[in-house]
């Protein structure tokens, strides 16, 4: 599985710097699966639930819906069709 | 009859006696036209090379990302309900700066030089300019943090600070919400994007989720991702790519193939296939590694470059020491600066096993 870290830190040259060109530590990175069913690849929003760390069905099950709401790229509209396909 | 047509460079190359004649034999007029209609020619082809990547401006600075999102009160006949405002902005620039190309010769070579030696030293210029402008749009898209650059070519702003940005990355300027009202965090949210994952599954998922970045912001006209030839392999192997077929060959009636015909002319700059609705492209100037995916169709465009206000400034030019005499030049000249324009149409993807998931930028 893809190492995934947070965003917003680049390496340019040797150093870690953020989007101001400021330099920072390297960022903690989440390796390894997490425990539970995996989004599958047809899942709606499956990469914007993915960027916002909820990278399996139970986790979307347990999520309430105005967290996934506050994830980017995320709408009522959306959310309707994530409750749809998330399954009992 | 005799024949028609325009006097170009060509023409100069192809005469052999005309060619090998000295410059300082003809009188200017009959030399400079036919090279200053190349340069014409030359400035046209760069623009028009550009032009799916980068709009023109000879503005400073321009104001980018206002956040427009209001709520309606519940009233009664008696409530005013409270001004909302505080809509924030976020701000970009364009630097300027100037390119030369010394053509470098004493007052004795100007004497002895002959025609072919002057055109030859114009094509030189011009691949030159072209390098500096690929140069300039590289540094600008693959750059992920953002700097300040300052004004010198401006007399009534000199020395004025400008904020060179980067396409999104996270950098905390307000980002528009789309048209679903969908919400973006500014700190958070970044188009540049690493991963460790080169190929297979985990690569088509890194893909797709490129090509969300950009739509998920408006910008899903004609979304295009451009990958370096070493990538060709790669990318013909995803699950959710298909492939253009060459010319002549008829797909078998139960295959899936995509709209398009594959050049067979070229293999560094070509559509080669479709990518879950995003046409793939093979580009001379993409590093390898690395996934650039966006609307080529949207007017605004990720960059601009920036030009001088005066018109006689722009493109590749010959800075003669007198105008009156175009020829005596020592240098040709141009000036121009890349800065990113619209920031969420654009997001590019870094794929390597030793990145460690973070992008990595790339050195030109």
């Amino acid at each position: 599985m893809a190492t995934i870290k947070e965003g917003g830190v680049y390496k340019v040259g040797d150093q870690f710097q953020n989007a101001k060109g400021e330099k920072v530590s390297a960022p903690r990175s989440t390796a390894g699966a997490p425990e539970g069913t995996a989004l599958p690849d047809d899942f709606p929003g499956r990469a914007k639930l993915v960027k916002g760390k909820i990278t399996t069905l139970e986790a979307v099950r347990a999520a309430p819906d105005a967290d996934i709401i506050a994830l980017d790229g995320i709408a009522e509209t959306l959310l309707q069709q994530i409750r749809a396909a998330q399954g009992a | 009859m005799s024949t028609t047509g325009t006097y170009t460079i060509a023409d100069l190359l192809s005469n052999r006696d005309a060619a090998e004649a000295r410059v300082i034999d003809y009188t200017p007029e009959a030399l400079i036209q036919p090279l200053n209609d190349a340069l014409a020619a030359h400035n046209a082809q760069v623009q028009d090379m550009m032009s799916d990547l980068v709009a023109r401006t000879t503005e400073r600075t321009g104001t980018y990302g206002v956040q427009q999102d209001a709520e309606m009160v519940e009233a009664d006949e008696f409530t005013r309900a409270p001004t909302q405002k505080g809509q924030a902005k976020g701000s970009v620039g364009w630097p300027l700066g100037k390119k030369q190309f010394a053509l470098g010769w004493t007052n004795d070579y100007f004497i002895r030089t002959t025609v072919k030696d002057m055109v030859e030293k114009q094509i030189l210029a011009q691949r030159a300019h072209v390098n500096a402008l690929r140069r300039g749009v590289r540094d600008a898209l693959f750059g992920p943090t953002n700097y300040t650059a300052y004004e010198r070519y401006d007399v009534e702003a000199y020395d004025q600070a400008l904020s060179i940005k980067r396409l999104l990355n996270a950098d905390g300027d307000p980002i528009p919400i789309n048209r679903n009202a969908a919400s973006f965090n500014g700190a958070t949210h970044s188009h540049y994007i690493g991963t460790t994952s080169t190929s297979g599954a985990g690569l088509n998922t890194a893909l797709m989720s490129l090509v969300d970045d950009v739509i998920e912001h408006d910008h899903g006209g004609a979304v295009r991702i451009y990958i370096n030839r070493a990538q060709e392999a790669t990318v013909r192997a995803l699950d959710g790519f298909t492939a253009y077929l060459a010319p002549g060959i008829i797909a078998g009636i139960t295959a899936d193939r995509a709209a398009g015909t594959l050049d067979t002319t070229r293999l560094d700059n070509r559509a080669i296939g479709q990518f879950h609705g995003a046409e793939v492209w093979t580009k001379p100037w993409m590093p390898a590694a690395y996934y650039f995916a966006f609307d080529s169709s949207d007017s605004r465009k990720p960059l601009r470059m920036r030009e001088p206000v005066e018109r006689q400034l722009r493109g590749l030019r010959r800075a003669a020491e007198l105008n009156t005499f175009p020829l005596h030049a020592q240098y040709m000249e141009a000036h121009f600066g890349f800065g990113a324009w619209t920031r969420t149409n654009g997001a590019i993807l870094h794929a390597d096993a030793g990145n460690g998931g973070v992008y990595v930028a790339p050195t030109f």
